[in-house]
C-alpha cells in the first residue's frame, strides 16, 4: 500500500465512521449526546484533512458512499455507544495502515496524531486499553 | 430500484471488507479482511530474510529509537512491579499495563539489535494515589517521546512506536486519579 492509497483508504473509513456516529447520536442524549457531537467533529476534521492531502497529491478524493451497513442494529443508547466503540478501534487499523505507508513526515505525523486521539476516544466510548492500538 | 439499492449496497459490503476500506463491517480480527497491512508489526524491519539469503543490517537510526523505546518500557515495567509490590491493592488495576509493557517489549527486540539498557530506577511514591500519579505521569511522557521518534522513522518501527505510544496514551488515561482522590 502506499501513502495515496492509504490516504484513500482512511478517507473511506472516516466518511464510514461519519456515517455510523451520525446515527448512534440519534439514540444519544446528554453528555453522551455532546461527545458524539466532539467525536463527530473530529472525524469530520479528519475527513477533511485527508480530502486536501489527496487535492494537494493530484488525486480525487473517494467519495462517501450513500448508506454503510452497520455491524449491528442502534437501537438505544447502548447499542449506539458500543457502535461508536467499534467504529474508533477499527479506524484505529485504518491510521495505523496510513502511518506505515506514510512517504512524507507530515503525513506520517498527522497520521500518529490521528491514531492518539482515536486511542483517547476508544476510552470515551467504554473501551478498555490494548496493547496495540492500530494494529 | 429497489433491487439496484440493495445490490449497490452488497457492493459496499464488498468493499468494506477489503483492507482498510471503511471502518464500519469490516472485521479486523479476520485477515482475510486485513484491517491492517499484513506483517506490518510482525515483521520487524530487519528480521527478514532477502531472496538471495543475505540477512539486510538494520538502518542504526531505527535502532536506536527502538532502543530508547525498550528502555522506556523495561524502566515503565520495573515501575509496575514495583508499585504492585507496594500496593497489592492496586495490582489488578496495573496487571493490563503490566502485560502490555511485557509485548510491547518481545516486538521492540524482534528487530535486531535492539536491546534495553540498564535504567535508574524510579522510586515509588509513599501514597498509591502519587503512585498511580507517577505511572500516569511516566506513561504520558513514554507516549511523547515514542510518538515524536515514530514521525521520524518509517514504515514498520514508525507504526510500531505509534501504537506504542498510543497505548500508553491510553494507559496514562486510565491510571490517572480521579481529581477528588488527588486532594486526599
Amino acid at each position: 500500500m502506499n501513502q495515496v492509497d492509504a490516504l484513500q483508504a482512511a478517507l473511506a473509513g472516516e466518511h464510514a465512521a461519519l456515517y455510523g456516529v451520525g446515527v448512534a447520536g440519534g439514540k444519544l442524549n446528554g453528555a453522551r449526546f455532546q461527545e458524539a457531537t466532539d467525536t463527530f467533529a473530529r472525524h469530520r476534521d479528519n475527513r477533511d484533512h485527508l480530502s486536501a492531502l489527496l487535492v494537494s497529491a493530484g488525486k480525487t478524493p473517494v467519495a462517501a458512499e450513500p448508506a454503510y451497513d452497520l455491524p449491528q442494529a442502534v437501537t438505544n443508547a447502548a447499542t449506539a455507544t458500543a457502535l461508536v466503540l467499534v467504529i474508533e478501534r477499527r479506524i484505529a487499523a485504518v491510521y495505523g495502515d496510513l502511518i506505515e505507508a506514510a512517504e512524507q513526515p507530515a503525513v506520517r505525523a498527522w497520521a500518529i496524531e490521528a491514531l492518539l486521539g482515536t486511542a483517547n476516544s476508544q476510552l470515551v466510548w467504554g473501551g478498555a486499553p490494548v496493547a496495540f492500538p492500530g494494529a | 430500484m429497489l433491487e439496484r439499492r440493495l445490490t449497490r449496497r452488497a457492493a459496499v459490503v464488498t468493499a468494506v471488507l477489503v483492507p482498510g476500506a471503511v471502518a464500519l463491517t469490516g472485521c479486523k480480527d479476520d485477515a482475510a479482511a486485513g484491517a491492517g497491512t499484513p506483517g506490518a508489526v510482525n515483521g520487524g524491519p530487519s528480521s527478514s530474510q532477502n531472496p538471495a539469503g543475505e540477512t539486510p543490517t538494520t538502518d542504526p537510526a531505527v535502532v536506536a529509537a527502538l532502543t530508547v523505546a525498550a528502555t522506556q518500557v523495561t524502566q515503565l515495567s520495573q515501575l509496575y512491579a514495583n508499585v504492585s509490590r507496594k500496593f497489592p491493592a492496586l495490582r489488578a488495576q496495573l496487571a493490563a499495563g503490566a502485560k502490555y509493557h511485557a509485548s510491547h517489549l518481545v516486538k521492540l527486540k524482534e528487530t535486531d539489535g535492539v536491546a534495553a539498557k540498564a535504567a535508574k530506577a524510579v522510586v515509588v511514591p509513599t501514597s498509591s494515589v502519587a503512585a498511580l500519579t507517577t505511572l500516569a505521569t511516566r506513561e504520558a511522557a513514554a507516549a511523547a517521546t515514542n510518538a515524536a521518534a515514530a514521525a521520524k522513522l518509517s514504515g514498520p518501527p514508525a507504526r510500531l512506536l505509534a501504537e506504542i505510544a498510543a497505548a500508553q496514551t491510553q494507559l496514562s488515561s486510565t491510571l490517572t486519579p480521579p481529581k477528588k482522590r488527588d486532594k486526599s
